[in-house]
């Protein structure tokens, strides 16, 4: 059984701010994988006592116990507690920041990563993957904002480890969109992949020729998606009850998760109408109406702002809306109706979201996962990195040494030596953005050249290479250029986790309940039940003679091995395996001299006996 | 520190080079002529050797952009996610090589400051405003620091934008005819090449930010 797992297949996750969904290909065509309440995880994640539930369940509870229910998880990947002041009042849970200062969720007495809360919703998009498949899946393709940084990268990364399956490749989501779209409907022309989620936004220009996905440019916003528009309802009906006598002082986790809801569906509803009412949850059960009319102008700014990253991407990419044959729509915000009027508007074309917007991009990770597991060669992603990045030079201004929208792999090297004499160490900070001054950018971290020879100053020559790879991670490797040795390196993430962190937790964490190891191993028996079970059925076949009641006790042994099949029990379906091992252990002894004296006609039954023996 | 973003390629072409797998000489494509497995790529002798023509400042971009589709389907580190990690970080290191050549080669500025780099001794980036265009660039200078923009001053930007971009692509035309003479061996050429050079670098800044007000303000 052990070599199943190196064929056992690559997925695509799409690791969503509000959904997720795994998919795989399967005889070529990528499809998403459903579990028992269909194909879509809800990123949601609710404590209770010493349990989680992740997903449809989850999301019962957000109303029942909001407070020791998490979603929106992905907004604090990769970012400190300070980043996210501006949250802070509208989500029901508490943030808090960790001992370094990352941004973490607090339920009780426990301070839970963004990164182990992402784990979480991988293991359970990986459990109902593995249900569909009947197999263990190890390997998978995850997808993030074109627009995230190397933090928020690498948190996705470690989540991925952390949920216990080798992350093949972070790729983008609108080109993972771009790839199941191109395989489908059109494979040459220059695309618009116009990304609105329910946490970020995306934009990336893509030209498509035979086989070929390369990004021309891409531009976003980490912070800009359906959640903002919900926001905008919220502080809306909130005002509008302020002027109807509701206290405003006191909104408790229960009323934030209620109106949370409330402005969801008023949302959803007002795609397909032209008005709603929102109860707003409060002793006198207030009921605001809101228009289509008055939504369209609550997040018209917003929407607004998303066309101005559609102009600057069409600039870097060197293109005018005149070039641009296909616009394609991707994530559950196109659906409203604003959004699709303006971009159409925009680009002087129909949009078209024809493999539907919540599933386009798992597909298209499953299509990656594919190309990467040797499934095809005939497609070709060429992705860019969204930042510049940079090391801070004398006064604090940035010196880029790669630029955003260069193409992944990318790689600089720049030479560094000591200011003062005997100096053994120097520090590299590292940023990523576009402005001038590092302070204004964003910090990924500090990488120190250890272990230099004390010399005079500026002797030491020591060549630095930053290489962003096709993940869009920086790897930095360094070199004395006298002796051509490796450097030595220390990394400390400004955002980030150390690896001695990430290997704690991929121990430690709450995400490894006992539950998931039984059901790890229950996957792998059944697999081995189902080979026993088929072939011993053909046995049947091929064997004539039977001992007495032979026959029976195998039969029987079957039918209990296939009860044990349809539980979750691994301890008890390992008792039925071996019962049936044993009750066909003669069968197959004699199977395998019958055989073995067929193929030595001419020799005796005993002396092949001995052979066998 | 120092700054050392020149081209990593000095010209190689005669030298040879051992396989790291097998030992042997490696010949002279990406892989290695006796066991298949793949060769850094940056001692193939520099970036237009990689694309397979002789250095020229007059590139077929269409050309260039076929050749770089096929150079990716056999470089890029998708098709090296099985193989050994010596492998995947050659074909990292290769794929970046790869696109830091295309990139190169196909803006015709970074193209002409390689082709100095390379074939010309080096080139000091020092980039001037054009004597002729002063007044509009100090009027434009104006505008561009202005907090807000009225639409006149907007119409201004938008057209100073097309005077400097038909100047620019003249330039840039010209350094066609210069560059022959100088790969024909006109030493002399270069400084002239080089403040044209210095002159259009200039005028792609100034560029970058009228187009970045206007586009803010559309």
């Amino acid at each position: 059984m052990s070599d199943h797992k190196q064929h056992s297949p690559a997925i695509g996750i799409d690791l969503g701010t509000t959904n997720s969904l795994a998919a795989v290909v399967r005889n070529g065509r990528p499809v998403a994988l459903a579990g028992e309440h269909g194909a879509i995880v809800p990123s949601i994640i609710s404590f209770m006592n010493n349990n989680f539930l992740v997903g449809i369940p989850a999301r019962q509870a957000m109303i029942d116990n909001p407070d020791h229910t998490v979603y929106s998880v992905k907004r604090l990947m990769g970012k400190s507690a300070r980043d996210l002041d501006g949250d802070r009042e509208r989500l029901p849970f508490t943030i808090a920041a960790d001992s370094r200062g990352l941004a973490s969720v607090k339920i009780d007495d426990r301070i839970l990563s963004p990164v182990e809360l992402s784990a979480a919703i991988l293991r359970e998009v990986k459990r109902q993957a593995e249900n569909a498949l009947g197999i263990t899946i190890n390997r998978a393709v995850i997808t993030v904002p074109a627009y995230f940084d190397d933090a928020q990268r690498q948190a996705t990364r470690d989540a991925g480890k952390i949920a216990g399956l080798e992350v093949l490749r972070i790729i983008n989501e609108p080109t993972a969109a771009s790839l199941a779209y191109g395989l489908d409907k059109r494979d040459r022309g220059n695309v618009v992949v116009y990304d609105l989620g329910g946490g970020t936004f995306d934009i990336s220009i893509l030209r498509l020729e035979k086989g070929i996905f390369e990004v021309l440019a891409t531009a976003g916003d980490t912070h800009l998606g359906g959640d903002d528009f919900d926001t905008e309802i919220i502080k809306y009906v909130t005002q509008k009850g302020t002027e109807n006598g509701l206290p405003t002082d006191q909104v408790s986790p229960r009323i934030r998760a209620l109106l949370k809801r409330e402005a969801e569906n008023a949302k959803m509803a007002l795609s397909d109408w032209s008005e709603t009412t929102i109860r707003v949850p409060t002793a006198g059960n207030l009921s605001i109406a809101l228009t289509r009319e008055k939504f369209e102008a609550l997040i018209m700014p917003l929407v607004e702002q998303t066309l101005s990253y559609c102009r600057r991407a069409l600039v870097d990419a060197k293109l005018t809306i005149a070039d641009i044959d296909e616009v394609i729509l991707v994530g559950g915000s196109t659906r409203i109706p604003l959004v699709r009027r303006r971009v159409e508007a925009f680009f002087g074309q129909p949009a078209h979201c024809d493999l539907g917007p919540d599933e386009v991009v798992a597909l298209g990770a499953a299509v990656q996962a594919d190309i990467l597991t040797g499934g095809r060669d005939d497609l070709l992603l060429l992705d860019v990195t969204p930042l510049s990045l940079g090391i801070e030079t004398l006064g604090g201004v940035m010196n880029p040494l790669i630029y955003r929208n260069g193409k992944i792999p990318a790689v600089a090297k720049e030479v560094f030596t000591t200011y003062v004499d005997g100096q053994t160490a120097v520090a590299i900070r590292v940023y990523q953005g576009e402005r001038e001054m590092v302070a204004d950018n964003r910090s990924l971290g500090s990488f120190d050249l250890t272990g230099i020879a004390p010399q005079s100053a500026g002797v030491p020559r020591i060549e630095v290479t930053f290489l962003l790879d096709a993940d869009g991670i920086l790897r930095v490797s360094a070199r004395d250029i006298r002796s051509g040795l490796e450097q030595d390196i220390t990394v400390r993430p400004s955002y980030g986790l150390t690896k001695d962190e990430v290997n704690q937790m991929v121990r430690e964490s709450f995400v490894h309940a006992k539950d998931d190891i039984d059901r790890r191993l229950f996957i792998e028996l059944s697999n081995e039940a189902r080979t026993v079970i088929g072939a011993t059925r053909k046995a049947f076949d091929i064997v004539s003679h039977f001992k007495t009641g032979e026959k029976e006790d195998i039969i029987d042994a079957i039918a209990e091995l296939e009860t044990a099949l349809k539980g979750n029990d691994p301890q008890r379906l390992r008792e039925k395996l071996d019962d049936l091992n044993d009750a066909t252990a003669d069968l197959a002894v004699r199977m395998a001299n019958g055989a073995i004296a067929s193929a030595l006609k001419e020799k005796s039954v005993d002396e092949a006996n001995k052979l066998v023996g | 520190m120092s700054r050392n973003d020149r081209p990593p390629a000095t010209p190689t072409t005669d030298a040879r080079h051992l396989c790291w797998a097998c030992h042997e000489e490696t010949g002279e494509g990406p892989f290695c002529r006796s066991c298949v497995k793949i060769q850094p790529i940056d001692q193939l002798g520099g970036y237009f050797e990689l694309f397979g023509t002789v250095p020229t400042y007059a590139v077929d971009i269409a050309v260039l952009r076929d050749k770089f589709y096929e150079l990716s389907r056999r470089l890029h580190p998708d098709f090296y996610a099985g193989n050994s990690e010596p492998e995947k970080e050659l074909a990292r290191n290769n794929s970046a090589y790869l696109n830091a050549a295309f990139r190169t080669l196909v803006d015709p500025i970074r193209r002409a400051e390689y082709l100095l780099s390379t074939r010309a001794g080096g080139y000091a980036s020092n980039p001037t405003p054009p004597q002729d265009l002063f007044e509009e660039i100090l009027e434009i200078g104006e505008l561009l620091v202005e907090s807000d923009l009225s639409a006149d001053d907007c119409g201004k930007l938008a057209q100073a934008g097309t005077v400097f971009r038909d100047r620019q692509d003249a330039w840039l035309a010209s350094l066609t005819d210069l560059f022959s003479r100088l790969l024909a061996g006109d030493m002399a050429i270069r400084t002239e090449i080089e403040a044209r050079l210095n002159n259009i670098k200039y005028l792609r800044t100034i560029l970058s930010r009228i187009d970045r007000r206007v586009n803010d303000a559309a």
